[in-house]
Protein backbone atom coordinates (compact mmCIF):
# COMPACT_ATOMS: atom_id res chain seq x y z
CA UNK A 1 0.00 0.00 0.00
CA UNK A 2 2.67 2.42 0.86
CA UNK A 3 4.45 3.03 -2.14
CA UNK A 4 8.27 4.88 -1.15
CA UNK A 5 9.14 4.06 2.65
CA UNK A 6 9.66 7.04 5.08
CA UNK A 7 12.36 8.07 6.68
CA UNK A 8 13.84 6.95 10.27
CA UNK A 9 12.27 7.57 13.20
CA UNK A 10 13.62 10.78 14.75
CA UNK A 11 12.09 10.34 18.30
CA UNK A 12 14.61 6.71 19.56
CA UNK A 13 17.45 8.90 19.39
CA UNK A 14 15.82 12.41 21.30
CA UNK A 15 15.00 9.99 23.96
CA UNK A 16 18.68 8.37 24.29
CA UNK A 17 20.09 12.06 24.28
CA UNK A 18 17.81 13.35 26.40
CA UNK A 19 18.47 10.64 29.43
CA UNK A 20 21.84 11.61 28.62
CA UNK A 21 21.32 15.35 29.68
CA UNK A 22 19.37 14.11 33.07
CA UNK A 23 21.75 11.56 33.83
CA UNK A 24 24.76 14.04 33.94
CA UNK A 25 22.38 17.10 35.27
CA UNK A 26 23.18 18.93 38.13
CA UNK A 27 20.52 18.61 40.53
CA UNK A 28 19.87 22.54 39.87
CA UNK A 29 19.35 21.30 36.23
CA UNK A 30 17.28 18.38 36.36
CA UNK A 31 13.87 19.81 36.52
CA UNK A 32 15.01 21.52 32.31
CA UNK A 33 16.18 17.93 31.54
CA UNK A 34 13.32 16.40 33.00
CA UNK A 35 10.98 18.69 30.94
CA UNK A 36 12.92 17.68 27.85
CA UNK A 37 12.87 14.40 28.26
CA UNK A 38 9.00 13.86 29.75
CA UNK A 39 7.61 14.56 26.42
CA UNK A 40 9.77 12.36 24.80
CA UNK A 41 8.76 9.26 26.56
CA UNK A 42 5.43 10.43 26.53
CA UNK A 43 4.92 10.80 23.13
CA UNK A 44 6.63 7.93 22.15
CA UNK A 45 5.07 5.67 25.02
CA UNK A 46 1.77 7.07 23.72
CA UNK A 47 2.55 6.31 20.50
CA UNK A 48 3.75 2.48 20.69
CA UNK A 49 0.38 2.42 23.06
CA UNK A 50 -1.78 3.07 20.31
CA UNK A 51 -0.20 0.83 17.52
CA UNK A 52 -0.60 -1.70 19.74
CA UNK A 53 -3.58 -1.08 21.86
CA UNK A 54 -5.94 -3.04 18.81
CA UNK A 55 -4.10 -6.34 18.82
CA UNK A 56 -4.23 -6.42 22.94
CA UNK A 57 -7.58 -4.85 24.80
CA UNK A 58 -10.00 -2.24 24.09
CA UNK A 59 -8.28 0.69 25.00
CA UNK A 60 -9.67 4.16 24.48
CA UNK A 61 -7.91 7.38 24.39
CA UNK A 62 -8.40 8.45 28.09
CA UNK A 63 -7.00 4.62 28.36
CA UNK A 64 -3.96 5.25 27.05
CA UNK A 65 -2.83 8.84 28.18
CA UNK A 66 -3.15 7.35 31.53
CA UNK A 67 -0.96 4.58 30.98
CA UNK A 68 1.46 6.73 28.97
CA UNK A 69 1.67 9.42 31.53
CA UNK A 70 1.89 6.37 34.04
CA UNK A 71 5.10 4.30 32.24
CA UNK A 72 6.82 7.59 30.81
CA UNK A 73 6.76 8.56 34.88
CA UNK A 74 8.32 5.52 35.90
CA UNK A 75 10.66 5.50 32.93
CA UNK A 76 11.71 8.77 34.30
CA UNK A 77 12.60 8.15 37.40
CA UNK A 78 14.37 5.04 36.57
CA UNK A 79 16.36 6.95 33.95
CA UNK A 80 17.21 9.65 37.00
CA UNK A 81 18.05 6.70 38.78
CA UNK A 82 20.39 4.94 36.66
CA UNK A 83 18.76 1.92 35.96
CA UNK A 84 17.39 2.49 32.68
CA UNK A 85 19.79 3.53 30.55
CA UNK A 86 19.61 3.56 26.70
CA UNK A 87 23.23 4.84 26.11
CA UNK A 88 24.80 3.53 22.84
CA UNK A 89 21.79 1.91 22.29
CA UNK A 90 20.66 1.93 18.53
CA UNK A 91 17.47 3.88 17.66
CA UNK A 92 15.57 -0.01 17.01
CA UNK A 93 16.71 -0.87 19.92
CA UNK A 94 14.97 2.25 21.95
CA UNK A 95 12.03 1.91 20.04
CA UNK A 96 11.98 -1.89 20.40
CA UNK A 97 12.31 -1.53 24.39
CA UNK A 98 9.64 1.01 24.66
CA UNK A 99 7.01 -0.65 23.07
CA UNK A 100 7.51 -3.61 24.85
CA UNK A 101 7.28 -1.39 27.88
CA UNK A 102 3.78 -0.55 26.05
CA UNK A 103 2.96 -3.93 25.56
CA UNK A 104 3.31 -5.16 28.92
CA UNK A 105 0.93 -1.94 30.00
CA UNK A 106 -1.33 -2.98 27.48
CA UNK A 107 -1.44 -6.86 28.71
CA UNK A 108 -2.00 -5.00 32.15
CA UNK A 109 -4.28 -3.22 31.53
CA UNK A 110 -5.96 -6.41 29.68
CA UNK A 111 -5.78 -8.47 32.64
CA UNK A 112 -7.28 -6.21 35.31
CA UNK A 113 -10.72 -5.99 32.86
CA UNK A 114 -10.53 -9.37 32.78
CA UNK A 115 -10.21 -9.95 28.89
CA UNK A 116 -7.73 -9.65 26.52
CA UNK A 117 -8.07 -9.99 22.37
CA UNK A 118 -6.98 -13.18 21.39
CA UNK A 119 -3.97 -13.08 19.17
CA UNK A 120 -4.57 -11.92 15.17
CA UNK A 121 -4.08 -14.37 12.49
CA UNK A 122 -3.15 -12.49 9.51
CA UNK A 123 -0.83 -10.08 11.03
CA UNK A 124 -1.21 -8.54 7.65
CA UNK A 125 -4.93 -7.99 7.83
CA UNK A 126 -4.76 -6.56 11.16
CA UNK A 127 -2.06 -3.76 10.60
CA UNK A 128 -4.08 -2.59 7.47
CA UNK A 129 -7.08 -2.18 9.60
CA UNK A 130 -5.38 -0.65 12.42
CA UNK A 131 -3.95 2.16 9.98
CA UNK A 132 -6.91 2.65 8.47
CA UNK A 133 -4.70 3.00 4.90
CA UNK A 134 -7.72 1.02 2.95
CA UNK A 135 -10.06 4.17 3.70
CA UNK A 136 -11.89 5.55 0.38
CA UNK A 137 -9.91 8.66 -0.79
CA UNK A 138 -11.94 12.23 -0.83
CA UNK A 139 -13.57 13.29 -3.94
CA UNK A 140 -12.20 16.40 -5.47
CA UNK A 141 -14.95 18.78 -4.96
CA UNK A 142 -15.24 17.87 -1.15
CA UNK A 143 -11.64 18.13 -0.71
CA UNK A 144 -11.96 21.51 -2.48
CA UNK A 145 -15.07 22.60 0.08
CA UNK A 146 -13.19 21.26 3.20
CA UNK A 147 -10.08 23.52 2.12
CA UNK A 148 -12.12 26.37 1.61
CA UNK A 149 -13.69 25.98 5.15
CA UNK A 150 -10.67 25.14 7.00
CA UNK A 151 -9.10 28.55 5.96
CA UNK A 152 -12.30 30.26 6.43
CA UNK A 153 -12.23 28.51 10.07
CA UNK A 154 -8.50 29.94 10.54
CA UNK A 155 -9.30 33.67 9.85
CA UNK A 156 -12.07 33.39 12.10
CA UNK A 157 -9.97 31.66 14.72
CA UNK A 158 -7.29 34.08 14.42
CA UNK A 159 -9.42 36.78 15.20
CA UNK A 160 -10.40 35.39 18.72
CA UNK A 161 -8.43 36.15 21.66
CA UNK A 162 -5.19 34.25 22.62
CA UNK A 163 -6.66 32.78 25.42
CA UNK A 164 -10.18 32.04 23.52
CA UNK A 165 -8.47 30.39 21.04
CA UNK A 166 -6.63 28.29 23.25
CA UNK A 167 -9.20 27.10 25.55
CA UNK A 168 -11.73 26.76 22.33
CA UNK A 169 -9.43 24.50 20.44
CA UNK A 170 -8.15 21.98 23.78
CA UNK A 171 -12.18 21.86 24.05
CA UNK A 172 -13.32 21.18 20.81
CA UNK A 173 -10.30 19.32 18.78
CA UNK A 174 -8.39 17.91 21.86
CA UNK A 175 -11.29 17.27 23.92
CA UNK A 176 -9.39 18.08 26.88
CA UNK A 177 -11.09 18.26 30.01
CA UNK A 178 -11.75 21.89 31.62
CA UNK A 179 -9.47 21.72 34.38
CA UNK A 180 -6.78 20.66 31.75
CA UNK A 181 -7.69 23.92 29.91
CA UNK A 182 -7.57 25.75 33.54
CA UNK A 183 -4.38 24.83 34.30
CA UNK A 184 -2.77 25.74 31.10
CA UNK A 185 -4.14 29.24 31.05
CA UNK A 186 -4.33 29.95 34.81
CA UNK A 187 -8.34 30.29 34.69
CA UNK A 188 -10.92 28.23 37.50
CA UNK A 189 -12.92 25.21 35.57
CA UNK A 190 -16.20 27.52 35.11
CA UNK A 191 -14.15 30.42 33.59
CA UNK A 192 -13.33 27.64 30.78
CA UNK A 193 -16.28 26.49 30.33
CA UNK A 194 -17.64 30.42 29.73
CA UNK A 195 -14.32 31.65 27.59
CA UNK A 196 -15.03 28.34 25.25
CA UNK A 197 -18.78 28.96 25.12
CA UNK A 198 -18.41 32.34 24.02
CA UNK A 199 -15.72 31.64 21.21
CA UNK A 200 -17.86 29.37 19.50
CA UNK A 201 -20.60 31.75 19.37
CA UNK A 202 -18.06 34.01 18.19
CA UNK A 203 -16.89 31.27 15.62
CA UNK A 204 -20.64 30.58 14.60
CA UNK A 205 -21.52 34.13 13.70
CA UNK A 206 -17.68 34.90 11.72
CA UNK A 207 -18.52 31.45 9.66
CA UNK A 208 -21.74 32.64 8.93
CA UNK A 209 -20.20 36.18 7.39
CA UNK A 210 -18.02 33.89 5.44
CA UNK A 211 -21.18 31.34 4.29
CA UNK A 212 -20.48 28.78 5.94
CA UNK A 213 -23.36 27.90 8.06
CA UNK A 214 -22.73 24.47 8.78
CA UNK A 215 -21.17 24.22 12.36
CA UNK A 216 -19.63 20.97 11.65
CA UNK A 217 -16.03 20.71 11.41
CA UNK A 218 -14.45 19.40 8.25
CA UNK A 219 -11.70 17.25 7.39
CA UNK A 220 -8.29 18.96 7.05
CA UNK A 221 -9.68 21.87 9.79
CA UNK A 222 -8.00 20.38 12.81
CA UNK A 223 -4.16 20.47 10.82
CA UNK A 224 -4.77 23.92 9.35
CA UNK A 225 -5.66 25.01 13.23
CA UNK A 226 -3.19 22.91 14.89
CA UNK A 227 -0.42 24.19 12.52
CA UNK A 228 -1.68 28.00 13.03
CA UNK A 229 -1.65 27.50 16.76
CA UNK A 230 1.59 25.77 16.87
CA UNK A 231 3.51 28.70 15.26
CA UNK A 232 3.82 32.08 17.61
CA UNK A 233 2.95 35.37 16.84
CA UNK A 234 5.78 35.69 14.35
CA UNK A 235 4.86 32.14 12.54
CA UNK A 236 8.21 30.50 14.59
CA UNK A 237 7.32 27.34 16.33
CA UNK A 238 5.69 27.08 19.61
CA UNK A 239 7.72 27.22 22.54
CA UNK A 240 8.36 23.73 23.40
CA UNK A 241 11.65 22.30 25.90
CA UNK A 242 14.57 21.65 24.20
CA UNK A 243 17.79 20.07 24.23
CA UNK A 244 20.72 21.73 24.50
CA UNK A 245 23.78 21.09 21.55
CA UNK A 246 26.59 19.15 23.17
CA UNK B 1 22.23 8.59 14.21
CA UNK B 2 20.82 12.33 13.75
CA UNK B 3 21.72 15.30 15.82
CA UNK B 4 19.42 16.19 19.13
CA UNK B 5 17.61 19.69 17.96
CA UNK B 6 19.58 19.26 14.07
CA UNK B 7 15.64 18.94 12.57
CA UNK B 8 17.25 19.65 9.05
CA UNK B 9 19.50 16.58 8.82
CA UNK B 10 17.32 13.86 8.36
CA UNK B 11 19.41 10.97 6.70
CA UNK B 12 16.59 10.03 4.64
CA UNK B 13 13.91 12.73 3.22
CA UNK B 14 10.21 12.07 3.70
CA UNK B 15 9.52 10.65 0.34
CA UNK B 16 8.05 13.43 -1.94
CA UNK B 17 4.74 11.59 -2.33
CA UNK B 18 1.81 12.40 -0.18
CA UNK B 19 0.34 9.23 0.01
CA UNK B 20 1.99 8.23 2.15
CA UNK B 21 0.22 7.44 5.61
CA UNK B 22 1.23 8.50 8.77
CA UNK B 23 1.58 5.81 11.43
CA UNK B 24 1.35 6.30 15.14
CA UNK B 25 5.42 6.38 15.73
CA UNK B 26 5.59 9.06 12.66
CA UNK B 27 2.87 11.27 14.54
CA UNK B 28 5.17 11.32 17.56
CA UNK B 29 7.56 12.20 15.47
CA UNK B 30 5.20 15.11 14.10
CA UNK B 31 3.94 16.30 17.83
CA UNK B 32 7.21 16.74 19.45
CA UNK B 33 8.59 18.89 15.98
CA UNK B 34 11.15 16.75 15.15
CA UNK B 35 10.86 16.90 11.53
CA UNK B 36 12.53 19.50 9.25
CA UNK B 37 10.15 22.16 7.85
CA UNK B 38 10.20 20.38 4.74
CA UNK B 39 9.00 17.07 5.94
CA UNK B 40 6.61 18.49 8.22
CA UNK B 41 4.70 20.52 5.55
CA UNK B 42 4.46 17.02 3.14
CA UNK B 43 3.24 15.09 6.20
CA UNK B 44 0.77 18.07 6.87
CA UNK B 45 -0.51 18.29 3.29
CA UNK B 46 -0.90 14.39 3.17
CA UNK B 47 -2.70 14.86 6.53
CA UNK B 48 -5.27 17.70 5.61
CA UNK B 49 -6.68 15.46 3.14
CA UNK B 50 -6.65 11.90 4.44
CA UNK B 51 -9.35 12.04 7.36
CA UNK B 52 -7.94 8.76 9.16
CA UNK B 53 -4.66 9.85 9.42
CA UNK B 54 -5.79 13.70 10.90
CA UNK B 55 -7.60 11.72 13.40
CA UNK B 56 -4.93 9.85 14.35
CA UNK B 57 -2.83 12.78 14.93
CA UNK B 58 -5.55 14.78 16.59
CA UNK B 59 -5.18 12.03 19.27
CA UNK B 60 -1.37 12.36 19.30
CA UNK B 61 -2.18 16.12 20.01
CA UNK B 62 -4.22 15.55 22.61
CA UNK B 63 -1.94 13.05 24.35
CA UNK B 64 0.63 16.10 24.06
CA UNK B 65 -1.53 18.64 25.62
CA UNK B 66 -2.14 15.85 28.22
CA UNK B 67 1.66 15.04 28.61
CA UNK B 68 2.19 19.10 29.46
CA UNK B 69 -0.52 18.95 32.46
CA UNK B 70 1.11 15.51 33.87
CA UNK B 71 4.69 16.80 33.59
CA UNK B 72 6.40 16.37 36.66
CA UNK B 73 7.08 19.83 38.04
CA UNK B 74 5.28 21.92 36.12
CA UNK B 75 4.90 25.30 36.71
CA UNK B 76 1.35 25.89 36.06
CA UNK B 77 -0.64 25.90 39.87
CA UNK B 78 -2.87 22.67 39.32
CA UNK B 79 -6.67 23.59 40.50
CA UNK B 80 -7.67 19.58 41.02
CA UNK B 81 -6.12 17.18 43.77
CA UNK B 82 -3.84 14.69 41.82
CA UNK B 83 -5.05 12.51 38.97
CA UNK B 84 -7.13 9.74 40.49
CA UNK B 85 -6.01 7.49 37.28
CA UNK B 86 -2.82 6.88 38.44
CA UNK B 87 -3.84 5.59 41.90
CA UNK B 88 -7.08 3.93 41.00
CA UNK B 89 -6.01 2.08 38.32
CA UNK B 90 -2.87 -0.25 39.49
CA UNK B 91 -4.64 -0.32 43.08
CA UNK B 92 -5.84 -4.43 42.81
CA UNK B 93 -2.17 -5.74 42.04
CA UNK B 94 -0.17 -3.79 44.10
CA UNK B 95 -2.25 -4.98 47.43
CA UNK B 96 -1.04 -8.35 46.25
CA UNK B 97 2.75 -7.44 46.07
CA UNK B 98 2.85 -5.39 48.92
CA UNK B 99 2.17 -8.33 50.43
CA UNK B 100 5.33 -10.28 48.85
CA UNK B 101 8.09 -8.07 50.28
CA UNK B 102 6.28 -6.05 53.26
CA UNK B 103 9.05 -4.47 55.15
CA UNK B 104 9.10 -4.45 59.13
CA UNK B 105 10.43 -0.99 59.42
CA UNK B 106 10.33 -1.59 63.18
CA UNK B 107 9.74 0.93 64.91
CA UNK B 108 11.23 3.74 63.13
CA UNK B 109 9.20 7.04 63.12
CA UNK B 110 9.90 7.43 59.95
CA UNK B 111 8.18 10.16 58.67
CA UNK B 112 5.77 11.10 61.33
CA UNK B 113 4.81 14.26 60.79
CA UNK B 114 3.63 16.98 63.20
CA UNK B 115 6.19 16.48 65.97
CA UNK B 116 9.44 17.47 63.48
CA UNK B 117 10.67 20.49 61.74
CA UNK B 118 9.71 19.93 58.17
CA UNK B 119 13.48 20.04 57.53
CA UNK B 120 16.28 18.91 57.47
CA UNK B 121 14.82 14.85 57.58
CA UNK B 122 13.87 12.97 60.61
CA UNK B 123 15.91 10.22 63.02
CA UNK B 124 16.27 7.19 62.14
CA UNK B 125 17.18 3.81 63.95
CA UNK B 126 20.46 2.31 63.98
CA UNK B 127 22.02 1.08 61.04
CA UNK B 128 21.31 -2.66 60.75
CA UNK B 129 18.22 -2.79 62.91
CA UNK B 130 15.73 -1.07 61.03
CA UNK B 131 15.28 -3.22 58.06
CA UNK B 132 14.77 -6.40 57.30
CA UNK B 133 12.87 -8.38 54.60
CA UNK B 134 9.72 -10.60 55.96
CA UNK B 135 11.34 -14.00 54.44
CA UNK B 136 14.77 -12.56 56.68
CA UNK B 137 17.01 -11.60 53.73
CA UNK B 138 19.72 -9.04 53.79
CA UNK B 139 18.86 -5.49 53.32
CA UNK B 140 20.21 -3.96 49.66
CA UNK B 141 23.71 -2.56 50.35
CA UNK B 142 22.71 0.89 48.82
CA UNK B 143 19.39 0.72 50.72
CA UNK B 144 21.96 0.14 53.91
CA UNK B 145 24.23 2.83 53.40
CA UNK B 146 21.55 4.97 51.89
CA UNK B 147 19.62 5.46 55.39
CA UNK B 148 22.88 5.81 57.52
CA UNK B 149 23.58 8.19 55.36
CA UNK B 150 20.29 9.49 55.66
CA UNK B 151 20.33 9.43 59.35
CA UNK B 152 23.47 11.19 59.24
CA UNK B 153 22.03 13.66 57.44
CA UNK B 154 24.35 13.87 54.47
CA UNK B 155 21.69 13.87 51.63
CA UNK B 156 24.35 13.82 49.06
CA UNK B 157 25.26 10.76 49.72
CA UNK B 158 21.77 9.43 50.52
CA UNK B 159 20.33 10.58 47.31
CA UNK B 160 23.12 8.37 45.70
CA UNK B 161 22.54 4.92 47.59
CA UNK B 162 19.03 5.38 47.65
CA UNK B 163 19.18 5.79 43.75
CA UNK B 164 20.97 3.34 43.25
CA UNK B 165 19.21 1.00 45.55
CA UNK B 166 16.74 -2.02 44.40
CA UNK B 167 13.51 -3.05 45.87
CA UNK B 168 10.30 -4.30 45.04
CA UNK B 169 6.89 -4.35 46.78
CA UNK B 170 6.58 -2.63 49.34
CA UNK B 171 10.27 -2.03 50.12
CA UNK B 172 10.76 -0.31 46.84
CA UNK B 173 7.86 2.32 48.11
CA UNK B 174 9.78 2.88 51.30
CA UNK B 175 12.77 3.45 49.27
CA UNK B 176 11.03 5.99 47.19
CA UNK B 177 9.66 7.39 50.05
CA UNK B 178 13.09 7.76 52.14
CA UNK B 179 14.24 9.59 48.37
CA UNK B 180 11.88 11.84 48.15
CA UNK B 181 12.59 13.10 51.51
CA UNK B 182 16.03 13.62 50.60
CA UNK B 183 14.91 15.06 47.47
CA UNK B 184 13.19 17.76 49.46
CA UNK B 185 16.02 18.53 52.26
CA UNK B 186 18.45 19.04 49.33
CA UNK B 187 15.93 21.48 47.56
CA UNK B 188 14.44 19.71 44.52
CA UNK B 189 10.96 19.99 45.19
CA UNK B 190 9.94 18.74 42.32
CA UNK B 191 11.89 15.96 42.26
CA UNK B 192 10.29 14.83 45.72
CA UNK B 193 7.09 15.41 43.94
CA UNK B 194 8.03 13.23 41.29
CA UNK B 195 9.21 10.73 43.36
CA UNK B 196 6.30 10.89 45.36
CA UNK B 197 3.81 10.92 42.83
CA UNK B 198 5.13 7.77 41.59
CA UNK B 199 4.05 6.00 44.87
CA UNK B 200 1.97 2.90 44.71
CA UNK B 201 0.24 4.12 48.03
CA UNK B 202 -1.58 1.12 49.57
CA UNK B 203 1.86 -0.29 49.11
CA UNK B 204 3.09 2.43 51.79
CA UNK B 205 1.89 1.37 55.18
CA UNK B 206 -0.15 3.21 57.81
CA UNK B 207 1.36 5.60 59.40
CA UNK B 208 3.73 6.11 56.83
CA UNK B 209 1.00 6.47 53.95
CA UNK B 210 -0.32 9.18 55.90
CA UNK B 211 2.84 10.81 56.43
CA UNK B 212 3.91 10.48 53.24
CA UNK B 213 1.25 12.72 52.17
CA UNK B 214 2.11 15.31 54.42
CA UNK B 215 5.99 15.06 52.78
CA UNK B 216 3.99 15.79 49.08
CA UNK B 217 2.16 18.31 50.57
CA UNK B 218 5.65 20.20 51.68
CA UNK B 219 7.00 19.32 48.63
CA UNK B 220 4.15 20.31 46.46
CA UNK B 221 4.40 23.76 48.04
CA UNK B 222 8.00 24.21 48.07
CA UNK B 223 6.84 23.42 44.31
CA UNK B 224 4.74 26.17 44.11
CA UNK B 225 1.81 24.24 43.68
CA UNK B 226 -0.05 25.06 46.80
CA UNK B 227 -3.64 24.78 45.30
CA UNK B 228 -2.99 21.03 45.10
CA UNK B 229 -1.26 21.03 48.38
CA UNK B 230 -4.00 22.67 50.08
CA UNK B 231 -6.25 20.55 48.30
CA UNK B 232 -4.64 17.36 50.18
CA UNK B 233 -4.23 19.14 53.11
CA UNK B 234 -8.08 20.01 54.18
CA UNK B 235 -8.47 16.16 53.24
CA UNK B 236 -6.01 14.70 55.18
CA UNK B 237 -7.62 17.13 58.58
CA UNK B 238 -11.03 16.44 57.60
CA UNK B 239 -10.11 12.59 57.98
CA UNK B 240 -10.52 10.82 61.26
CA UNK B 241 -7.21 9.16 63.04
CA UNK B 242 -6.88 5.55 61.56
CA UNK B 243 -9.14 5.90 58.56
CA UNK B 244 -6.82 4.89 55.38
CA UNK B 245 -6.15 7.75 53.12
CA UNK B 246 -4.68 8.17 49.42
CA UNK B 247 -4.27 11.48 47.94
Amino acid sequence: MLPSSPPPLRWPAHVVAAVALLRRAALTERDGARAVLWPLLHASLFASLRAQAGRITAAGQEDLEDLASQKALELLLRAEEGTWDPDGRAEHEVAGYLARVARHALVDLARRRGRECPEPEDAEAWAIAVSGAASEPARPEDQLASREFARALRVCVAALAPRARLAWFARVFLERPSREIAAKLSLTAPHVDVVVQRARESLRECMLRKGHPDAELRPGAFVEIWTFLSEGPDGEPAERPELEHG
Amino acid sequence: MNRPNDRNSSMAEWPDDATVHLDDLRCADVVLGLLSEGERAQALAHVAGCPVCESRLRAHAAADARAAFDRPGRETTRVTALPVAWYRRPVAGLVLAAAATLIAVGALPLLRGGARAPEPARELPAPGERVRTREGLPEDPHLAAGLDAFAKHDFATADRELSQAKGSGTGEQMRRLYLADVRLARGDAHGAVALLRSLRWLDVPEPWRRDAAGLLVRALRKAGEGAEADSIERALRSLEPGTPFVP
